[in-house]
Order: C-alpha cells, then sequence, then structure tokens
C-alpha cells in the first residue's frame, strides 16, 4: 500500500487530537491501582514488640493501622538494644506474617508416614489427639518415651516446657541448639566454667582482634554489632577503634576491618597461640591479672608431687613464631605486629564467637582464644568480656511428688548428653536420629517440634527424615510448612511472633539484663493458638496430677506471675530515654531504688507501653560468678576437662592446654569448604521473604539461589570459568551450585552461603557438610568439611 | 476564503477544547463546601472536621457523622447544605475527593508536621479558609523543592530517606 504526504500529515494529526482527547478524558486502565490501594489508609497505632528472626531480641514498633493490618515494623527508639533501628530482617517481619507458606489451621496427616497430604481439623480435635497420646503413655508408664526438640525459645515458654516435660515424667528436654549464637562456647566454657555465655563489650573496646568471627554479618544480635562497630569509627572517638579479622576468606566483616590477615583454614588456634608467645616472650601481658585471677599459667606441683606444665611453658616451648608462621601462612612480622597492637591498645578483645563459625572451630581453638583474653586481663572491664546478667523473673513454684513421673524423669536421656564419647555435651540433637533408629535405650513414641527445622538445618538429615518416619506420633508446632513439618503427623500451627504474647528476657552486649515484652500487633490472622497456651491446655486434659502443676489459668497469669519477680528485686526500670538511663545508673549507683512504677499493676501497664524492663548497670569483679571453675579463677589448665575426662586416665598435661587440632590433609578431596552465614539468612530457620533473598548476595550480586566462591587462579587450575555451574562433592554427597570467581577466598578453600531454602533442589550445603562432630562438645565441626569441585 | 473560515473553525474548536481542558481538570467535590463560612462565620476550627491531623499521617476527611453534628436538620436554605441534610438523612455517604496528593514514594506525616514542626495548616493548604467554594485543584503547589526549601530553612533534614522510604 502505498501512503501519499497527505495520508501521513492526516495521521499525524488525528493520532495528535487522539492524544490530546486522552489528556482530556483521562481512562483508567484496568492494571492502574489507585493511589489509596496501594497505600493503606486507617487509624494507625504503634504497638511496641520484639522481634525473633534472631536471637538479638531487637524492641520493634509495629505500625498498624484500623488495629487489623501491619504496614510496617521499625525499631523501638526506646529499647536499649535496638535503640530506634533495626536490621533487614527486622523490616521484612512483615512478610513473616503475611507469607502464603503460612500454616492456617491443626492439620493431620492423612496416607500414612510416607505421604505428605494432610487434611484440616479442628483444634479440639487436634487437642484431644495429643492429649490421648500423652495420657495411654501416662497409663502405660512410658512417660520418658517423650521429648521435646526445640529451637530459639526463651523466658517463660522455654520454663513451661521444662515444667511440661518434668510433670509428665520425662527428661528430654533437647535443644537444637548447636546452631545457636547464644550458646555457651565450650572452649570458653573450659576456662570459665559458667553455664551461661559471655559477652564482649565490643563499643567500649580499643583493639577487636577477630578469629573468624563474622561478627559484621551474622552477629547473635546484629543490630547491636552494626552500631559498636559505628561507635568504633565514630571521629569523635579517641582513639578509634581497631579491628583485625583473621579468616581465609574476605568475609563482609574482613572487608570492613581494618586489617584482614588470611590463613590457613583450621589454624586459628595456632595463631592466637603464637600471639601468646609474644605476649609472654616480651613480657606484654597482664602480670597482675594472670597472677591473681588465673590458674595455671606457671607450672605447679601438685600435692602428690607431680610436676604439671602451665601454659607458659607449653607455649614458649612449642609455639616459637618461625613454626606457627609456617602452619599459619601467617607471616611473622605480622604476627609481632598482631601481638603488640593487642597489648597496646587495651582494652582489647579476642572474639571467636558468631554463628556458624561455632561449628567450624573446634573446642581446644576457642580455648586458645579466649586465653589471649586472659592474657590480657579482658575481664569484667569495659570494652571487655563481661557476663551478662538475667532479668530477675519469679522461679515456678515446685511441682507437687509424682512417683510416676520422677521415675520417668530419671531415665536416661534420648540423645544421651555428657555420655563418654562427647563429655562436655549438654545436648545432643544429631545423636538423636541414631538412637531413635537404634531404639537406643529406648523407643521413642511422641515427639515435639517446636521452633526448629533440623531436616533444613542438621548434618545428618537423611537419618532425621528416617526418624520421623519411625517414630509413631509427631507433633509440629511450625507456624509454616518447613521441611521438617512435612514430616510431621500433626501440626498445631503457633501464631507468628507478631501475633503472640511472650516475654523475651535477653542482654545487652555490656551486660545488662533486658525483658522485653512480645505482645501482639494484630489478632491471630489464622486459625493458630500460641504453644504456651496449648500447653496449658494439654495439662488440664492428661490428668489431674498434670493440671496441678499448671494452676494458671492461660499464658497471660504465667507473665503476671514471673513479672512479680521483677518487682520483688526493686532492680532497675521500665525502657526510657537515655537520660533516664543515666538517672537510674546513678540513683543504683549510691543505693537508692526508685523505679517509676509504684505497684505491679504499674510495671504491668509501663512495660506494655514502654516495651519492657531492663537495668542499665553492671557490676563488674564479681569473680565468683564470672568464674565457676574448681579454681574459682580463669584456667588456661581447665580442671573441668580433667574431672570430666579422669576415667580416661590422661597423663598428658597438653590435653588438658588449649590444644588445638592440626587440620589434616585429604588427597581425594583437597579443599577445604568454608560455610558463610549472610545476614539476611536467618540461620536456624528457612524465612519465607522474598525482600531477605532478593538482598542475600550483594557483594556477589548473587541472590535467590546459593554459589560457590573459588579463587580465580584455582578456577583456572580445574579449568572452571566465573559461572559455570560445578559440583561440590564431599565423601558424603554431592551439590551443584554456580560458581563464582572471588579472589577474597584463599586458593585451597571454597566458600558456599548457608540459608537458601531447600525448595527440592540440590543445593542445601547440608548434603555435602561432614557429621563429624567436635570430639569433645558433639558439636557439628563444619570447618572439617574436604570437598572437590568439578564441572558439571 | 475556504482557508479562512477553515483557520477561524479550529481556532474556536481549540479554544472549546482548552475551555474544557481547563474544566475537566482538577476535582470537583459533591458539593460546594464553603469553608470561609464554616470557620470565619460559624467559628469552628479546621481540628473540628478534619480530626486525625493532630495524632496520625493523614487529616482526615470528614466523616457524615461529623457533618451529622450539625446539620441533621437544615440550618439555612442553602441548596447545598440540602445535598448534606438529605444524604444524612438517606443513610448516604457524600464522596468528597482528595485534592492534594504526595508521590507514592514519599511519606508524609500530619502529626509530625503540625505537632512536632509547629506548622500552620496554611503553609501548605493556602488561604483554604478563606474559599467559598471548595478549589478544584490545590491551592500551594507542593513540589519537592518546595519541601526542600522548608526543610533547609527550618533546619530539618533534607536526607531522601527522611521523605522518601
Amino acid at each position: 500500500m502505498e501512503q501519499s504526504r497527505r495520508d501521513f500529515l492526516k495521521f499525524l494529526s488525528s493520532s495528535s487530537v487522539l492524544a490530546f482527547s486522552g489528556g482530556l478524558f483521562p481512562v483508567k486502565f484496568p492494571w492502574q491501582d489507585s493511589f489509596d490501594e496501594i497505600v493503606p489508609q486507617g487509624i494507625e497505632t504503634w504497638v511496641p514488640s520484639v522481634c525473633q528472626l534472631c536471637p538479638g531480641g531487637c524492641g520493634i514498633l509495629a505500625r498498624v493501622l484500623d488495629g487489623k493490618r501491619l504496614v510496617k515494623i521499625e525499631g523501638n527508639p526506646l529499647h536499649p538494644i535496638s535503640r530506634g533501628t533495626l536490621c533487614p530482617k527486622g523490616y521484612a517481619g512483615l512478610q513473616v506474617l503475611y507469607s502464603p507458606y503460612r500454616i492456617k489451621t491443626p492439620l493431620r496427616k492423612v496416607g500414612g508416614k510416607d505421604s505428605k497430604q494432610f487434611e484440616k481439623i479442628g483444634w479440639d480435635q487436634a487437642i484431644d489427639l495429643v492429649a490421648s497420646k500423652l495420657k495411654s503413655l501416662r497409663d502405660e508408664n512410658k512417660t520418658y518415651t517423650f521429648a521435646v526438640l526445640m529451637g530459639q525459645c526463651r523466658g517463660t515458654t522455654r520454663q513451661l516446657f521444662k515444667r511440661f516435660l518434668d510433670a509428665y515424667g520425662s527428661p528430654n528436654l533437647i535443644d537444637n541448639n548447636s546452631y545457636r549464637e547464644e550458646t555457651p562456647v565450650p572452649g570458653v566454657y573450659l576456662m570459665q566454667g559458667s553455664p551461661y555465655p559471655s559477652v564482649y563489650d565490643l563499643e567500649n573496646a580499643n583493639y577487636i582482634l577477630s578469629f573468624g568471627s563474622n561478627w559484621l554479618e551474622s552477629f547473635w544480635s546484629p543490630v547491636q554489632a552494626f552500631r559498636s562497630f559505628g561507635k568504633l569509627n565514630d571521629d569523635k572517638r579517641e582513639p578509634r577503634g581497631r579491628i583485625v579479622q583473621v579468616e581465609p576468606r574476605l568475609s563482609v566483616t574482613a572487608a570492613r576491618s581494618n586489617q584482614w590477615v588470611p590463613i590457613n583454614p583450621g589454624t586459628e588456634g595456632f595463631l592466637a597461640l603464637g600471639i601468646a608467645y609474644m605476649l609472654i616472650k616480651e613480657n606484654l601481658y597482664n602480670q597482675d591479672f594472670v597472677s591473681k585471677h588465673t590458674f595455671g599459667f606457671e607450672s605447679w606441683k601438685d600435692p602428690s608431687g607431680i610436676v604439671h606444665s602451665g601454659f607458659k611453658d607449653y607455649v614458649l616451648n612449642d609455639f616459637n613464631l618461625s613454626q606457627v608462621s609456617f602452619i599459619t601462612g601467617v607471616p611473622i612480622d605480622t604476627i609481632i605486629r598482631l601481638a603488640r597492637d593487642f597489648a597496646n591498645l587495651q582494652p582489647a578483645v579476642a572474639l571467636g564467637e558468631d554463628n556458624f563459625n561455632l561449628s567450624q572451630q573446634s573446642t581446644f581453638t576457642r580455648m586458645a582464644i579466649h586465653s589471649l583474653n586472659g592474657l590480657m586481663g579482658s575481664f569484667e572491664i569495659k570494652g571487655g568480656v563481661l557476663l551478662p546478667q538475667v532479668p530477675p523473673l519469679s522461679s515456678f513454684p515446685s511441682i507437687s511428688a509424682d512417683p510416676l513421673s520422677t521415675e520417668g524423669r530419671n531415665k536416661p536421656r534420648i540423645d544421651s548428653p555428657g555420655n563418654d564419647k562427647y563429655p562436655l555435651s549438654k545436648d545432643l540433637p544429631d545423636n538423636l536420629p541414631d538412637n531413635i533408629l537404634e531404639d537406643k535405650p529406648y523407643p521413642l513414641n511422641l515427639l515435639f517440634i517446636y521452633n526448629s527445622d533440623p531436616v533444613f538445618i542438621s548434618s545428618v538429615r537423611g537419618r532425621f527424615i528416617q526418624a520421623l518416619k519411625k517414630i509413631p506420633m509427631v507433633v509440629s508446632f511450625s507456624a509454616f510448612m518447613d521441611e521438617t513439618s512435612e514430616y510431621a503427623d500433626l501440626i498445631l500451627p503457633d501464631d507468628t511472633y507478631l501475633e503472640r504474647l511472650e516475654d523475651d528476657p535477653t542482654y545487652t552486649l555490656q551486660g545488662f539484663p533486658v525483658l522485653s515484652l512480645r505482645q501482639p500487633v494484630i489478632e491471630p490472622l489464622y486459625q493458630t493458638k500460641s504453644t504456651p497456651e496449648v500447653l496449658i491446655e494439654l495439662s488440664k486434659k492428661v490428668d489431674d496430677k498434670m493440671s496441678s502443676a499448671f494452676p494458671w489459668k492461660d499464658h497471660p497469669e504465667v507473665l503476671s506471675f514471673a513479672l512479680k519477680g521483677v518487682f520483688d528485686s526493686g532492680r532497675g526500670d521500665l525502657f526510657g530515654v537515655p537520660f533516664e538511663e543515666i538517672w537510674t545508673r546513678v540513683l543504683e549507683k549510691r543505693g537508692w531504688k526508685a523505679p517509676s512504677y509504684k505497684n505491679l499493676e504499674e510495671l504491668n501497664k509501663g512495660i506494655k507501653e514502654k516495651g519492657g524492663w531492663w537495668d542499665p548497670i553492671y557490676k563488674s569483679g564479681e569473680w565468683d560468678r564470672v568464674f565457676k571453675t574448681p579454681s574459682k579463677k580463669l584456667e588456661f589448665y581447665s580442671q573441668i576437662l580433667k574431672e570430666r575426662l579422669k576415667d580416661q586416665n590422661i597423663k598428658d598435661d597438653k590435653y588438658f592446654l588449649p590444644n588445638p587440632p592440626l587440620p589434616e590433609k585429604e588427597e581425594e578431596y583437597p579443599l577445604y569448604l568454608r560455610v558463610f552465614v549472610l545476614h539476611a539468612l536467618s540461620i536456624e530457620r528457612n524465612l519465607p521473604s522474598p525482600w531477605l533473598k532478593d538482598t542475600a548476595g550483594f557483594y556477589q550480586k548473587e541472590k535467590w539461589h546459593p554459589w560457590v566462591e573459588i579463587n580465580p587462579e584455582k578456577a583456572k587450575e580445574l579449568g572452571i570459568v566465573d559461572k559455570d555451574f560445578v559440583w561440590v562433592e564431599s565423601s558424603k554427597g554431592r551439590i551443584k551450585l554456580k560458581a563464582r570467581l572471588f579472589p577474597g577466598t584463599m586458593p585451597e578453600v571454597v566458600g558456599i552461603p548457608f540459608g537458601f531454602e531447600d525448595d527440592r533442589k540440590d543445593f542445601n550445603p547440608i548434603k555435602v557438610l561432614t557429621e563429624k562432630p567436635d570430639p569433645l562438645s558433639g558439636m557439628p565441626n563444619w570447618g572439617e568439611t574436604r570437598v572437590k569441585l568439578y564441572k558439571t | 476564503m475556504g482557508k479562512i473560515a477553515f483557520l477561524l473553525l479550529l481556532f474556536i474548536a481549540i479554544l472549546v477544547l482548552a475551555y474544557f481542558w481547563l474544566q475537566s481538570s482538577g476535582v470537583a467535590q459533591p458539593v460546594q463546601f464553603n469553608h470561609q463560612l464554616h470557620i470565619k462565620k460559624v467559628g469552628l476550627s479546621c481540628e473540628d472536621c478534619h480530626i486525625y491531623f493532630k495524632t496520625q499521617r493523614f487529616s482526615g476527611i470528614p466523616s457524615m457523622d461529623i457533618c451529622a453534628g450539625c446539620h441533621s436538620e437544615a440550618q439555612g436554605k442553602s441548596k447545598e447544605e440540602a445535598k448534606v441534610v438529605n444524604a444524612i438523612k438517606e443513610g448516604k455517604t457524600i464522596e468528597w475527593h482528595r485534592i492534594y496528593r504526595v508521590k507514592r514514594s514519599v511519606i508524609y506525616s500530619h502529626r509530625l508536621h503540625i505537632v512536632a514542626g509547629k506548622l500552620e495548616c496554611k503553609v501548605c493548604h493556602g488561604d483554604i479558609a478563606d474559599t467559598i467554594k471548595p478549589p478544584r485543584r490545590p491551592l500551594v503547589k507542593i513540589s519537592m523543592d518546595r519541601c526542600r526549601d522548608c526543610h533547609s530553612k527550618m533546619k530539618v533534614s533534607v536526607d531522601c530517606i527522611t521523605c522518601h522510604k
């Protein structure tokens, strides 16, 4: 068809008229939302509560419209942990609440153990099912065959679980906490003897020497870590804090530190002892502290006349710098410089704690790192290692004697912690599947799973699945359809943390006890029920004796009871602005007590309005509380370990001193695997949040799916190019991942991020991580994993 | 001749279109509400009808209950008032239209500006109190420059994140 000039002009003019009239009579296309639909309107209220997406315990303010729609989560400015800020996880709580993966009603499995089909049932029926099972086990005198596997859980909820098991008659409260940041580290426990974890006053330290602790990315309390980093780098601070990161991979923390010291994987303990060698050799250590508050530094003669080698002789004999430098790959002058800085820039802390690195370092490595704090006396001082105090909640009344439950409680635990093989273990969740499968020491009939997702997180996941299939009844309290819940027989869905009433005791990095109140910001969206309420309800249905152990009507009544302890203590005050904090401190230091509430009702009301209670004071120098070892001192030579291993009759003193194992070479699998945790991904559970998955690998420009980091030279050697898909294979199994070349990874190391959802694909690093635990604590020691890489 | 007539017609057409354009742009309210009468003569304050601006982000378009406080019975002879009285009697809602909007990317809070910033309504809403019928478009053009100028003058942060979230 030919077109004349006139046609063209006609077309032009008509189209311009059309365009103009389009402006005259605006048309709303169906895909255009109106403004009001996108931004919901309503009367807003701000409800203070507490985040629960990691153990940090940040105070949040939830913006709720018309009392029913949550639209924003922000930090609570009065809360001493978050002080008005939050990490990205906190903001993403919205997507947790409104997640499509939420379980909306109680569910019962249909079609046998291998099926993944569930049917909806009512709450009354669901509770009756569990209660009748509990009853029948009690009638058969098999109360001990009931166990609870528990993840992150604090305060009265934890106490209620413990009480439920005690009253019922089972010893099996199993903490699946090998992965939790707040677990007391076995190495630190051996030296300090305290069953509670220590904290490091990061913002007041002048020198932070971190051994593989990725504290600026995946700390147990990220907001406190980020704020400390800000304060350390404040240009008004004199002197500015210095941060050194010792790690085989350039992590986010290493990238933000003043110095990154690449080290051969698994040899961090040797470097720590090399630094100790320099501190002792040059007399730089705190001699006053070492002589007053430590045990086992100098060699000594015991009452039977045997001479024991002390830490000093041990380090001077075995860890000269050239040897340490050879093992660690760190130049001698760097070690000298680190030691001198560590001694001169006081207060200084040596940090080994993190979340997953917990499982990448052996107990002795951690002991070696902690011994540096001991040498410099960085205990009970501002900017040092502190042992936090806990909020004074009232303890529950004792349970009336019941021969049936006493007998059950005294049975051995199903996961057999503290056994000869792992003498330092308190819980052995990874031992659970084997014991269940072998009926050792007895068959398990009923398992409750609360806030834990072992099929996602445990390195023995395959056997966990088999075990779950074997147990006659598995009850999950998960709010989401996660990997473990699929294998449950019954799901009693919990409220999310935004719909639940709960207390949340925690502490700041300065050791102040903090009691926050997690209160429902909206009514539960679905037919879910808070698990503490379910426990109270169940106790009333089992029998009278159980019922008498739970004299409370509901969980709020339990909370009021627990809060009485806080009121009676007369300590601390409600959260307030910094001025009020200083005022409380001034008064308390002078022996005055003037909390802003006068009675229990006012305390209850104040906690609801402000978000919680705290006591901004730390009493330094309570050495008996801090060092609970036999010598009441910090022990370089662990008498706790000696006591635990007395049956083995070990004569060599080195075994009780920090003696980190030398990493073994493996021919078939030459590469070391380092699993790191991205801040955006929670560690214990699989968070259903697209926002977080979308921000996961910021530096690598990778998101949604995990990847494997390889040194470019190593990749060249293996014939791998950037973004190739490769198999990562260990002796246990293999996973397929996208290779990313990353010069910040040492040539013999590969790194994989942890925490991406499994999605039934082949990329959960759990599938290749070693099952071999740390020999003393029984905790998974993933740092031992060796792999090889090849192209798909 | 034909050419002149064509140009004249075109000119008239443009005028007509321009008139319609001016008329149709802006927002027509269902009732010609007289702010001046309510404020200057009756003596109401802004907060009597826009009840939320001290506590919420929005100031709130008055609900029918607020109108019914006075207009459940006719107070005068105005046709516009009769619309309101009828609507109240029939239980209908008058659909007032918003004319002030900020971009979607901006989070604006009346509470912050009025309570913390101590601004008067007219800083942004102009002489709305003197109008005898609802304006078709905002009396004051709200632009980012205007926000920034005022923020700088009042020594309030002009960081992007202050308003854009």
